[in-house]
């Protein structure tokens, strides 16, 4: 049952959503598959355990967590391919699993390899069934390409074989054919991955603009924190099924436990202990040394350091996000000790 | 039909036309794959010429002729591989792109499927002169006939369609359909008569043989065509064709509706 | 000893991952029993038409034993053939074909016994029991008959390899062409039943231009005791079969280009 949307701005809410599939174990080698035949053993397991928030409309969200977090079974949810096991979701109003036509055609998902283009045809081909598919008339469909042909240079690449296309050119298409119907809810899973930097620039670029020009909310899960930190202010950040952040990128960088990772280049070897206690020893390469400090303390420790280490150099960065998030997942266990690497 | 719904089965016959043509060879090979009728129908030939009479229950060797290779092209019209596609889809989560669309995905399968046939048609249709050339097969003159045959069989390939997609949404429940198709071939060559016209079969197998749809599927168009059957029988057997049609849409809906709801249970 | 020890652990993956689909499992022995029920059902036909006597001079027990040896070949190619040797061509145009190539191990022997289709094993005990029975119904089989059955048929299993392989290795030219093989079958099924109850005209294609004679009459004549030293053409058809299809692979090899993805 649809949850009655409070606030007309919001246009994505998952209230306590949990999706549990039933896993049948076999042991391995042919005694185990025997055993298995006769008497399967299944298991369930909670794939995301109770979700919960809410996207207004333009909002762009990166949604990020480890392999095998949830992500993709939450995005899945959200767009209606999987029923959730409990809880509810709305999207643009709609309870996305029961996928009515006006649903559909207000959304639409990406995920990286599954294509909806036809293999062996010429991307142009598949273009024209969703124009039909999704009732587009032939003048916002004209407008459409060419807009998406400004962004994404599609030109010489939509009259040649799918099959015979690059990963970066056929990802292209795919966005292209994904949005052509102009979504106003985006679900992206992993859009660049696989492509080189150049690329992945582009296809930013191009989710950007979408952005900008249609108001349309966007959630994007991505393994290269560049897709995040240059597309989105907020994140939700899933462990194990369960939702542990969910605020402004830069709180996580700037919170009370944020801290900046010092790097020094020594003019003589310290042993790792002595380094430690100037602050967590993240990396120590023969002269080469990585410390991460509290925020606040950063000028502080950074004299100390000058003062009873022979530095060479001494640069003050901010961390890389993968490591901030990590500490996230880390964040209810004790900091793990350092061990001595020389 | 409104001028949305027409644009869609343009574009998606055009389209898979196109998709089918890039297949043709694999087309061809199928095609002349499939030689069970035409293997049976040179067995029944010699043994009707050389039996006393020159017949068997009433079918001269060239009648035999005229009933196989009727129905081996009819069969070639009947073909269906939508529950491999499906079962496919299901297992590899190809499934996710069509379910995300605003049409059910059962249409672009059966749009396919005719699509296809108008490959096949060209090559299939100089095979059935030569091999009626050869033989000397017959076939009824009577407009009436071909017209009522043009009906009876778009409406069997629907139901052949049906069924083998209620198999192949078994996928969803049970992880692999094949075998399960492949139970329900052998049901429909030996009960819709392609091993031999039904009427030769044993009185009892006659008998189970008509509560199933497969007969009206294969042999009637077939008889129609051959003479053997009139247009009482076809009226007669449409209607059966149109209740078992009903009947599997009916299910294909239900097993959708429930199956759509496990999917993903097996990927993700 | 290491091609057993490699045949041991091919085996025992194969069967490991088809176990785990069980619905599928059972709904493959029902159909292997339709299968059956569909050639024996064909067979009776013919005998249950008071104007046949006898099927091209065979009678039930032997045209049975026919069934019996196409039904055994059948499931030959199900679990041997057809889960290998199609993934010659699917190798080809992916270049998965590369690693094959790159292992220690003689790259026909690898494509020829990689994956047993365990699930139509049912079709060839089916096949078999039905040669017994109808052997023992006949009465009159020796035991000379039977070893000379055997080798017919052992002859007969190295043809259908070799077909099979040959016509999966024309892959290499004609990369967008699979299931070439369904060709094959499409001849083979001729073989369901005793040579002579075809027309006559089609006998000799039958076994001089396709060997499908020599695959299921010959071996159920053998059992019956009618054939004499002629049968030894058999073996001769089958070596030079094989001799052709591995001279095929190792020219197709030579002129391989990898596909580059």
């Amino acid at each position: 049952m649809p949850v009655p949307t409070t606030d007309p701005d919001i246009t994505v809410r998952a209230a306590q959503l949990r999706k549990a599939y039933t896993v049948t174990e076999k042991e391995p080698g042919f005694l185990g598959s025997l055993r298995a035949f006769v008497r399967p053993n299944t298991r369930t397991v909670e794939a995301v355990k109770g979700v919960s928030f809410e996207l207004r409309g333009g909002e762009m969200v990166g949604f990020l967590g480890p392999n095998g977090a949830g992500k993709t079974t939450t995005l899945k949810m959200l767009s209606g391919l999987l029923h959730p096991t409990s809880g509810a979701a709305t999207v643009q109003g709609h309870t996305p699993q029961k996928r009515g036509t006006a649903f559909l055609k207000q959304i639409t998902l990406v995920m990286g390899q599954k294509q909806q283009l036809i293999w062996d045809l010429p991307a142009q081909d598949s273009f024209l069934v969703n124009q039909a598919i999704y009732e587009i008339p032939d003048a916002e469909y004209r407008a459409t390409m060419r807009e998406f042909d400004e962004v994404l240079d599609l030109s010489g690449i939509l009259s040649k074989q799918v099959r015979k296309l690059s990963l970066g050119e056929r990802m292209k298409c795919e966005l292209a054919a994904a949005l052509l119907h102009r979504p106003k809810v985006l679900f992206l899973d992993e859009p660049t991955i696989g492509l080189d930097v150049n690329m992945q620039e582009r296809i930013r670029e191009f989710v950007r603009e979408y952005n900008a020009r249609f108001n349309a909310t966007v959630m994007l899960t991505s393994h290269y924190m560049a897709d995040v930190t240059a597309l989105c202010q907020r994140i939700l950040v899933i462990d194990g099924g369960e939702l542990v952040f969910d605020g402004d990128l830069s709180a996580l960088t700037s919170g009370p436990d944020a801290r900046k990772t010092v790097r020094l280049q020594l003019s003589r070897p310290e042993t790792a202990a002595r380094l430690s206690t100037f602050g967590e020893l993240i990396r120590l390469d023969g002269l080469d040394v990585e410390l991460a400090v509290p925020r606040g303390e950063v000028s502080a420790r950074a004299a100390a350091m000058l003062t009873h280490l022979d530095v060479a150099d001494l640069t003050v960065v901010d961390p890389p996000i993968e490591q901030v998030i990590g500490q996230l997942f880390r964040s209810d266990k004790k900091p793990e000790p350092v061990k001595a690497l020389a | 039909m409104n001028a949305h719904t027409w644009r869609k089965f343009r574009v998606l016959m055009a389209t898979q036309f196109a998709h089918m043509t890039v297949y043709r060879a694999e087309i061809v090979i199928w095609m002349l794959s499939g030689t069970l009728s035409l293997v049976m129908g040179l067995i029944w030939m010699q043994q009707a010429a050389s039996a006393p009479g020159g017949e068997i229950g009433g079918y001269t060797a060239r009648d035999f002729a005229s009933y196989f290779i009727a129905t081996w092209g009819t069969a070639q019209i009947l073909v269906v591989w939508v529950a491999w596609e499906l079962s496919f889809d299901v297992r590899q989560g190809t499934l996710s792109p069509k379910l995300l669309r605003p049409i059910d995905p059962f249409w672009m399968h059966y749009v396919g499927h005719w699509a296809e046939r108008i490959v096949r048609l060209p090559l299939m249709f100089v095979l059935l002169v030569i091999f009626a050339v050869l033989t000397g097969a017959q076939y009824t003159t009577q407009l009436s006939h071909w017209l009522a045959y043009l009906l009876l069989v778009p409406l069997a390939f629907t139901l052949r369609f049906l069924l083998e997609y209620c198999i192949g949404l078994l996928a969803f429940w049970f992880e692999a359909a094949e075998n399960f198709q492949e139970l329900v071939w052998v049901l429909y060559a030996a009960l819709g008569g392609l091993l031999a016209p039904l009427s030769l079969y044993p009185a009892a197998v006659q008998k189970v043989a008509a509560f199933t749809p497969f007969p009206y599927m294969l042999g009637l168009p077939c008889d129609l065509l051959t003479g053997k059957a009139d247009l009482s029988d076809v009226l007669r057997g449409f209607f059966i064709l149109l209740a078992w049609t009903v009947g599997f849409g009916l299910l294909r809906a239900l097993m959708w509706r429930h199956g759509v709801r496990k999917y993903g249970a097996v990927g993700a | 000893m290491r091609f057993w020890k490699l045949l041991r652990i091919y085996l025992s993956a194969s069967l490991s991952v088809q176990l785990a689909y069980r619905a599928n499992f059972l709904a493959a022995i029902l159909s292997s029993f339709a299968n059956l029920a569909t050639g024996l059902l064909g067979v009776l036909l013919f005998y249950s038409r008071p104007e046949i006597k006898e099927l091209g001079g065979w009678n039930l027990e032997g045209a049975l034993m026919v069934v019996g040896f196409f039904t055994l070949t059948e499931g030959l190619i199900s679990v041997w053939l057809r889960p290998n040797l199609t993934q010659l061509s699917e190798g080809i145009r992916t270049g998965t074909l590369d690693f094959l190539l790159l292992k220690p191990v003689d790259a026909q022997f690898q494509l020829s016994a990689r994956n047993l289709n365990l699930l139509r094993l049912p079709d060839m005990l089916l096949g078999l029991g039905l040669i017994v029975w109808a052997g023992a119904a006949l009465g009159t089989v020796t035991l000379s008959g039977a070893l000379l059955s055997a080798v017919l048929y052992l002859s007969a299993i190295a043809m259908v390899y070799a077909i099979w392989f040959m016509l999966n290795t024309t892959a290499f030219w004609l990369v967008n062409v699979q299931n070439i093989t369904e060709l094959f079958q499409g001849v083979f099924s001729a073989g369901r039943y005793p040579l002579q109850a075809l027309p006559l005209w089609i006998r000799p294609v039958l076994t001089f231009v396709i060997p499908v004679a020599f695959i299921t009459t010959i071996p159920a004549q053998a059992l019956r005791g009618e054939l004499g030293t002629a049968a030894l053409f058999s073996p001769l058809v089958a070596l030079i079969l094989l001799a052709i299809c591995r001279v095929l692979w190792l020219r197709a090899l030579g002129s391989y280009t990898s596909a580059s993805s």
